[in-house]
């Protein structure tokens, strides 16, 4: 009797057990086998600008380094051979500097300079940096400011760019100021004509709703392409591109995963408990490189594949990255076939020939 | 699998349980630990903020900031680096207050960029630009969040209130209080 009692207890707990490894068993083979994974080409990276620390931001422009640095000087401007050619702003609430070191989610050619966007949350300011006359005068100069209407408030100072002078595409988060939606969603606004407009994006929501699990679901990295034709969004907790095309404002929803899944636990967010998928991404004309993680979140340094793939979703080709470098995030140089990868753990910028 | 052996994996099985549900326990009590000195620490901060009469005698010392020629005024500073949610409150008491009482009230902006409390939070009212370096009294105070001092033509502080982020019912009170000091004069 006592033996029947004991294989019950038995049975009941490895069931238990096997209850939890066969659903993670279950989803590591969708993931593997809707990502049709096949042998990654591994990556090995040499270290640049090694004199560079409390690296921020490091953003790239024909031969220019942009790199935006947490020290007293924000902006530091190097050229491809390192030689260092000029710094500006500093961090203060006096004119021509930030209180807080900023992003910056664009930059390009326009009006004789370089110019470098960075948006202001606080005051709903985009700033246009003239690059050259900032450098001449060792602080920011504005080629144009940018006032976004209240509506906005839910920009994403990491996800805007310049479609013209007066003309800003981005994302924006509404759960926590409430002035269109309530949801994340793209934007176009026109300062000329004070209009904007909005298009949808996928939205995921979580239960018990809660404010910043909410917001942390929706999670997504963005870039617009070199043309200025396209935007792509990746998504964190799924295996999802979004693709804008910003003519029509139609988007593209591609998954790499039979799973549709909207809903999430709350709990499951706050503890990290969710597989983290497109941690960064970076596109040309042709193509999206997404930093794909594939595991959960983790404080240690961890590997991660560079996924390429075209602008339909279709998986070009994929490179593995060591857990040494640690990558946090990236961008390509196309034309010279090479891959800079910047690492917050080792404060560190790393060069990977493609 | 003998009997003994399989009494050693259920009692090994058991032991892990317990030792899970101990895990879980402890981090409860933690959590209700720190839950506890959350609360007691808003209940304290609750009781030390009221407002308070100015018990040290400081000036209104920068050249920008106008002082009143006759009767006291009601000087507010806001930067605009400040809580959001403090400027949206502190903003919805100051167009009640401006409705009133214009004649006793200025407000600066500790920014550049000018449309910044029409735009935003749907200032009524009007306002001057400052440096959002600047000091303002001899107190050397770096605003932040929204600040009032009551002055007198000598611009000396004589109320000063400090908006505060989890506390609305402070700059409630405050403003109540001093629409009422105003219509008294």
């Amino acid at each position: 009797m006592i033996y029947k009692f004991l294989i019950f207890i038995f049975l009941a707990l490895i069931l238990g057990i096997s209850q939890i490894a066969s659903s993670d068993y279950l989803f590591n083979n969708i993931n593997k086998a809707t990502l049709k994974n096949k042998e990654p080409k591994e990556l090995k990276g040499t270290r640049i600008f090694k004199e560079e620390i409390a690296l921020f931001d490091v953003n790239k422009i024909d031969s220019l380094f942009i790199f935006t640095v947490e020290q007293d000087t924000i902006f530091k401007v190097f050229d491809k051979d390192e030689e260092h050619l000029g710094s500006f702003s500093r961090v203060g609430r006096g004119p021509g500097e930030l209180e807080l070191v900023t992003y910056v989610p664009d930059l390009r050619w326009g009006n004789g300079s370089v110019e470098l966007l960075i948006f202001n949350q606080q005051t709903l300011v985009a700033t246009t940096i003239d690059l050259m006359q900032s450098i001449k005068e060792e602080k920011i100069v504005p080629s144009k400011e940018t006032e976004f209407p209240k509506e906005l408030r839910g920009a994403m100072p990491t996800d805007m760019y310049m479609l013209s002078d007066n003309n800003f595409i981005g994302t924006y988060d509404d759960r926590f100021y409430k002035q269109l939606d309530n949801k994340r969603g793209g934007f176009i606004y026109n300062s000329e004509t004070e209009n904007f407009e909005l298009f949808e994006l996928k939205n995921y929501t979580v239960v018990p709703n809660q404010l910043l699990p909410s917001i942390n679901i929706n999670a997504r990295s963005s870039k617009i392409s070199p043309d200025r034709t396209k935007i792509a969004l990746a998504h964190l907790y799924a295996p999802v591109l979004e693709v804008v095309d910003i003519a029509t404002k139609k988007v593209k929803t591609i998954y790499h995963t039979d799973e549709r899944k909207t809903q999430y636990r709350s709990e499951d967010l706050i503890d990290d408990n969710l597989i983290e998928y497109y941690d960064f991404i970076d596109v040309t004309n042709d193509k999206i490189y997404v930093l794909y993680r594939g595991e959960k979140y983790s404080e240690k340094s961890r590997d991660c594949i560079i996924k390429v793939f075209d602008w339909e979703g279709r998986l070009l080709n994929e490179y593995s990255i060591s857990k040494k470098y640690d990558l946090s995030k990236f961008f390509t140089d196309e034309k010279n076939k090479i891959l800079y990868g910047q690492s917050y753990t080792k404060d560190a910028l790393y060069k990977f020939k493609l | 699998m003998s009997r003994k052996e399989l009494s050693i994996v259920v009692i090994f099985l058991v032991g892990l349980n317990l030792f899970l549900a101990y895990s879980n326990y402890s981090k409860k009590t933690q959590l209700e630990a720190y839950l506890v000195t959350e609360q007691t620490e808003v209940l304290t901060s609750n009781l030390n903020s009221h407002e308070k009469t100015s018990l040290s005698t400081n000036y209104i010392t920068n050249n920008q900031i106008k002082l009143p020629k006759k009767g006291p005024k009601l000087v507010v500073f806001i930067d605009e680096g400040g809580c959001q949610y403090c400027i949206e409150k502190e903003v919805k008491l100051l167009n009640q207050l401006h409705e009133i009482h214009d004649e006793h009230l200025d407000v600066y902006l500790l920014s550049n960029n000018y449309s910044l409390l029409k735009r935003l939070y749907n200032a009524k009212f009007d306002y001057k630009l400052l440096d959002r370096d600047i000091l303002v009294s001899d107190a050397e105070i770096i605003i932040h969040n929204p600040v009032s001092f009551l002055i007198d033509n000598s611009g000396l502080i004589q109320v000063e209130h400090f908006a505060e982020k989890d506390n609305p019912s402070k700059s409630e009170t405050f403003y109540t209080k001093m629409e009422s000091f105003f219509h008294s004069l």
